[in-house]
């Protein structure tokens, strides 16, 4: 009986110090992937960050109205959000070539996943990052448009110009990820459509009138009122 | 001095832009000594009017000269077409031609509307281009023209006498900028009403100007940047638009700017060797200026510019200096009867925004309409000023503030030349 247990519990022992042995090359593979990774990440940052800081890439990001960029990067730097986004992509590929020595089908699946994956979230980070650039535009030109004509609700239009913008697109881009299903589609049309319904109502029914009011006596009253004195032209 | 390409080189492809039927009209009219466009006579009421002004005047002022009138082709009148002979020494053609009706700093229209007079005049081989924007009388021509024609000007631009609250654009922005820039006080840069020589007319034709069909800058400066002869002719009040001007101020404002900083992005190798300006000869007496005193209302434009304080900071900032956007911030905290904002402050503000301009800090439309609750800021703070001052100070006003557009250009030069200069 003893005898038994005796040989039980060596050939376990046995099984793991082997599994074990087995294991140790892919591990210490692994921790040599990932070591060699994040130098070759820290290098290639390095360089990075340096060549774009060389060319001005954060004002030039600026000029193109890419500006928004900036509030989404870490220390308001675009520059550091590319050195940083190349930074991590060079260890997830050193993780993944790490997790190779481990299992090769595992990490063959895994890539498949990734790589079918990839599409969609590229066209989704552009979606984002273009949803924000023309948000950013059009609430800018309409807070603009809005102070010139004195309108005291500017700051309010321009902000609710700029975030329907962003969560139509944010919309679009989960779609294009596959995150929600129906659900975003749903809250989309129920938001959209309560909008317009509120608007619709609220110009059909009620404030006709106090609108029309209220922009003539902001814009063209005040024109006509100047016009007479001041000739700009 | 000017450089000019010759005549020959590319008077074949002026005379291939005109449509067909125009080059058979000036196949049939032959030549002419002076060219008169009249866009503004969009209907044949209009340009019987204006012939019927114009022809007396023609036989004294031009004697055996042939005048050809150039109109929109959208106004037909009853002698079209016909060689006129006025009182047996001049000869009046009517040429009809696809033209707009020039609101004054409707760029566009005003651009094409002197290409097409300068290709048609150099078609017919004329000595003298007059272009009567706004204006339609026998003095207004024989004013403009006659320097051109016998003292040998290559321009001639009116010079008129405005009402203290008039051209508050070209006051405050343009005359006292295009001064200090371009070194020429030149009244009225964007003069719809002006006579040029064949000399001008080349220049202004040649294949670089022509480049795109957008104005890049206005006649009158590439007069000056060619160091052509200018000259102004005193007239009295600028006669109303002949178009209604738009009510959209921050359009008309932005679409101004974006001419002049256009302008001066390209002209910066010929106004930064500039220092000070020099007066241009002036034709004509200056006209007595009535004493105006009506109290400004200028409550809505202190509003519009406090508002601009409280949202558009953000915006000003990216073009404006640290300095200059504190004084801003000063001037919307002031009450109505303190309200001034000082010369130096809004040279400033002009001089950061052209710099923004050129840097392209954000888009350039947003850029320039964003101004407009300053420009308002300035038009409150100068009305305050001289809403009681008589004519002769006001005019003493504006040249303080042409001086100090002209003292503080070593900033913008500076800016201009090194722009990640500290800038406090």
């Amino acid at each position: 009986m003893w005898n038994q247990v005796q040989l039980a519990l060596n050939e376990s022992t046995t099984r793991v110090i082997t599994g074990f042995a087995k294991l140790l090359p892919g591990l210490v593979a692994f921790l040599v992937a990932i070591l060699i990774s994040i130098l070759i990440a820290s290098v290639l940052g390095f360089l990075l960050r340096r060549s774009l800081r060389s060319i001005s890439f954060d004002a030039k990001l600026s000029s193109w109205e890419l500006s928004g960029l900036s509030e989404i990067s870490p220390a308001r730097s675009p520059t550091l959000l590319v050195s940083r986004f190349v930074y991590w992509c060079v260890i997830l590929v050193g993780a993944l070539i790490g997790i190779a020595a481990f299992d090769a089908t595992l990490t063959e699946q895994m890539m498949m996943r990734v790589f079918g994956y990839f599409p969609n979230f590229l066209v989704a980070v552009i979606l984002v990052l273009l949803g924000n650039v023309i948000a950013r535009f059009l609430a800018r030109g309409v807070l603009i448009g809005a102070v010139n004509m004195n309108l005291s609700y500017g700051r309010l239009l321009s902000l609710g110009v700029k975030w329907l913008v962003i969560v139509l697109t944010s919309a679009m881009a989960l779609e294009h990820l596959g995150i929600g299903g129906k659900i975003v589609d749903l809250a989309f049309a129920i938001l959209f459509g309560g909008i317009v319904l509120a608007l619709a109502l609220a110009v059909g029914l009620g404030s006709k009138d106090l609108v029309t009011r209220s922009l003539e006596n902001q814009t063209i009253q005040r024109t006509e009122k100047t016009e007479e004195q001041f000739r700009h032209l | 001095m000017a450089t000019l390409i010759p005549a020959e080189e590319d008077s074949l492809a002026v005379s291939d832009i005109l449509v067909p039927e125009a080059k058979e009209h000036a196949d049939r009219i032959g030549g002419a000594d002076l060219v008169l466009a009249l866009p503004s006579c969009q209907t044949g009421e209009s340009l019987d009017a204006a012939v019927g002004v114009l022809r007396p005047a023609l036989p004294a002022f031009l004697p055996n000269q042939r005048v050809v009138i150039l109109h929109p082709d959208t106004a037909t009148n009853s002698t079209e077409g016909n060689a006129e002979q006025v009182g047996g020494e001049a000869s009046v053609h009517l040429f009809p031609y696809p033209m707009s009706p020039v609101g004054r700093y409707q760029e566009q229209s005003l651009y094409q509307d002197l290409r097409s007079l300068l290709q048609v005049g150099k078609t017919l081989g004329a000595r003298t281009y007059v272009m009567m924007g706004s204006e339609t009388s026998a003095d207004g021509l024989r004013g403009l023209a006659e320097p051109v024609l016998n003292q040998g000007y290559d321009l001639a631009v009116p010079l008129y006498s405005h009402r203290k609250f008039d051209s508050l654009i070209n006051s405050g922005i343009v005359y006292p900028l295009t001064r200090a820039m371009y070194g020429a006080r030149l009244h009225y840069p964007m003069a719809t009403d002006l006579a040029l020589s064949a000399r001008l007319a080349e220049q202004f034709l040649q294949p670089s100007s022509a480049s795109g069909q957008n104005p890049s800058s206005w006649i009158t400066i590439k007069a000056v940047c060619a160091g052509l002869q200018v000259c102004e002719v005193r007239r009295d009040f600028a006669p109303a638009p002949s178009v209604s001007e738009p009510t959209d101020l921050s359009a008309s404002l932005a679409e101004v700017l974006s001419t002049l900083f256009a302008g001066l992005e390209r002209d910066a190798v010929f106004w930064q060797k500039v220092r000070g300006s020099r007066t241009v000869r002036a034709f004509g007496q200056p006209s007595a200026l009535p004493a105006e005193t009506a109290s400004a209302d200028v409550h809505e434009m202190i509003e519009t510019f406090q508002r601009g304080c409280k949202d558009l900071l953000e915006i000003w900032a990216i073009a404006l200096s640290p300095v200059t956007l504190l004084d801003l911030k000063r001037l919307a905290k002031l009450p109505q009867n303190k309200f001034q904002l000082a010369d130096s402050v809004w040279v400033h503000v002009i001089y950061d925004f052209i710099l923004g301009h050129r840097q392209r800090v954000i888009s350039r439309e947003h850029l320039l309409r964003s101004m407009t609750p300053i420009y308002l800021a300035w038009v409150a703070s100068y009305a305050l000023e001289v809403q009681n001052a008589s004519p002769g100070a006001v005019e003493n006003r504006m040249e303080r503030l042409c001086i100090a557009f002209e003292d503080l250009k070593p900033y913008l030069l500076s800016q201009w030349r090194w722009p990640d200069r500290f800038n406090p």
